[in-house]
């Protein structure tokens, strides 16, 4: 039986019936089984296996790291069960939304010309192919699912184990976000924004400042603007490329970039962070959160390293890889900024790059 | 799912996760989700329970005193036993069994002296039933 509306779990609408919403949170339930109790043996295993195979050397590389790893059943077993773990997520929530798809269009549709806020989609806007993967196996990933910012909403909502589900991650981030120096934030520009999360945070923030969300997905940036119209907060979101944002340069009091970096190839991430160091102020500050590089991955356990060229293999993060080897505080330099690192608000995702343009 | 889309959505790279093979066999791979599958079932009704409890109790339709304290008559309880039993056997059939490689199998079942068994009967299909429960298909 499907109810549609059953009410707000917070500030996000309860899952459209209650088996989905046994079925998300039998998928938070296994995941915090998988990475408490399961990858405790799996941490003692890999490290007696990463030690055999590194043999006489300091350490194993990644190539040495697979080749132990790849034929082991207890790791073996680990990957398929979190593959068939984010499988699940996004099958029982694409079923689901896919149903009812002309609800859900509809309700969009109505939405679009609402305020406060707007969203402006560009039709002529050309998607580049390295954003067109199916990112953390999403059905139709960020670009190709017109229902793929619910998708998104409920499925990482699933992924944070109920940890988020009133944006509470991107609350924190936002009331700790780096500022300039002289304090005055009047204009915001949350990059890769998604369903806008950080983006409505950011405003709730700074209720006086003009908040503008960009993204490459109309589809995210639909279902950003219906959720910052339903909380009565006025954000501009855009439909446009974060290396191409069309802002006029010095505008921008404060640049923000969530876990955006790592989803795109090195090439456009030196782009990006170009096109930043133009549209911020002198004083300005770009506040990135996203994966340790380069040379911060020196002391990663065996297994961290082998899970996250398995997330860039078989998790849809295609420039996972890309991104961690190179060097990203390097790359912020190089673009003009004087850059250094925090440590990260959240656990999982490390560390917090904050770059400032010199006055 | 590689649907087309008509608002506001655009081609996109398919990944093909549901044909990964991690175990030594798809097969393996294939079991293991049914696995985690039925997991998820199991949870599904066992929480509408939870809930069905919970509403019928707030509209006074059930105290849950009852079903905790309910005690079995001896009929239940062998009509129970009997379900368990049926659950057990079906759910770790594959447990006891003697692991063989496909392969072997048919190779056995070719060579000099394969394995016999006699016929099922009607009295086994009669018995199979019963093991089946009343609701058994």
């Amino acid at each position: 039986m499907v109810n549609i509306d059953r009410g707000s779990n917070g500030r996000t609408p309860r899952l459209p019936s209650l088996d989905l919403e046994s079925q998300q949170d039998f998928v938070r339930g296994f995941r915090e089984w998988m990475v408490t109790e399961m990858d405790s043996q799996i941490r003692v295993h890999s490290e007696e296996l990463a030690a055999r195979a590194a043999g006489e050397a300091q350490s194993a590389n990644l190539g040495a790291l697979r080749a132990a790893f790849d034929p082991d059943p207890l790791i073996a077993t680990r990957l398929r069960v979190w593959i068939t773990n984010q499988r699940q997520m996004w099958t029982g929530l694409d079923d689901q939304f896919s149903r009812h798809r002309d609800h859900y269009r509809d309700e969009l549709d109505r939405y679009d010309s609402l305020g406060p806020g707007s969203v402006e989609l560009d039709p002529e806007l050309v998607i580049p192919d390295y954003c067109r993967h199916e990112i953390h196996i999403q059905p139709g990933g960020y670009v190709g699912n017109e229902l793929a910012g619910a998708l998104y909403h409920y499925g990482t909502n699933s992924f944070y184990m109920g940890q988020n589900d009133s944006d509470e991650f991107h609350i924190m981030l936002a009331r700790r976000v780096a500022r300039p120096a002289d304090g005055h934030v009047a204009r915001v520009v949350d990059l890769g924004c998604g369903i806008g999360q950080l983006s409505i945070a950011l405003k709730e923030q700074f209720p006086s400042a003009e908040v503008t969300g960009i993204d490459v997905a109309g589809p995210m940036l639909r279902y950003a603007h219906k959720r910052a119209v339903d909380l009565g907060l006025d954000v501009r979101f855009q439909q446009r490329l974060a290396e191409n944002t069309q802002l006029e340069s010095g505008s921008v009091d404060l640049a923000t970039a969530f876990i955006l970096f790592h989803e795109v190839p090195t090439t456009i991430a030196r782009e990006i962070c170009d096109e930043v160091f133009r549209i911020l102020r002198p004083g300005g500050v770009f506040d990135v959160t996203d994966f340790a590089t380069g040379p911060m991955r020196s002391a990663e356990a065996p297994f961290a390293t082998y899970r996250s060229w398995a997330d860039h293999q078989y998790n849809g993060e295609r420039w996972r890889e890309e991104f961690v080897n190179s060097d990203f505080l390097a790359i912020l330099r190089g673009a003009g900024f004087v850059a250094e690192l925090q440590p990260s608000k959240m656990a999982w995702v490390q560390p917090n790059y904050v770059a400032r343009k010199p006055d | 799912m590689n649907k087309p889309h008509t608002t506001a959505a655009t081609d996109f790279i398919d990944h093909g996760s549901d044909s990964y093979t991690f175990l030594q066999d798809p097969i393996v791979d294939a079991l293991v989700e049914v696995v985690v599958e039925l997991g998820a079932e199991t949870w599904i009704t066992r929480r509408r329970m939870l809930v069905l409890e919970r509403v019928m109790a707030s509209k006074g339709l059930l105290a849950p005193e009852l079903i905790e304290t309910y005690t079995p008559s001896p009929e239940d309880e062998a009509l129970w036993r009997q379900e368990r039993d049926r659950m057990l056997k079906s759910v770790y059939a594959a447990l006891a069994r003697r692991p063989v490689r496909g392969d072997a199998a048919a190779e056995r079942a070719k060579g000099a002296h394969p394995p016999r068994r006699a016929p099922l009967n009607a009295t086994d299909l009669a018995a199979r039933g019963r093991a089946l429960g009343p609701s058994g298909v």
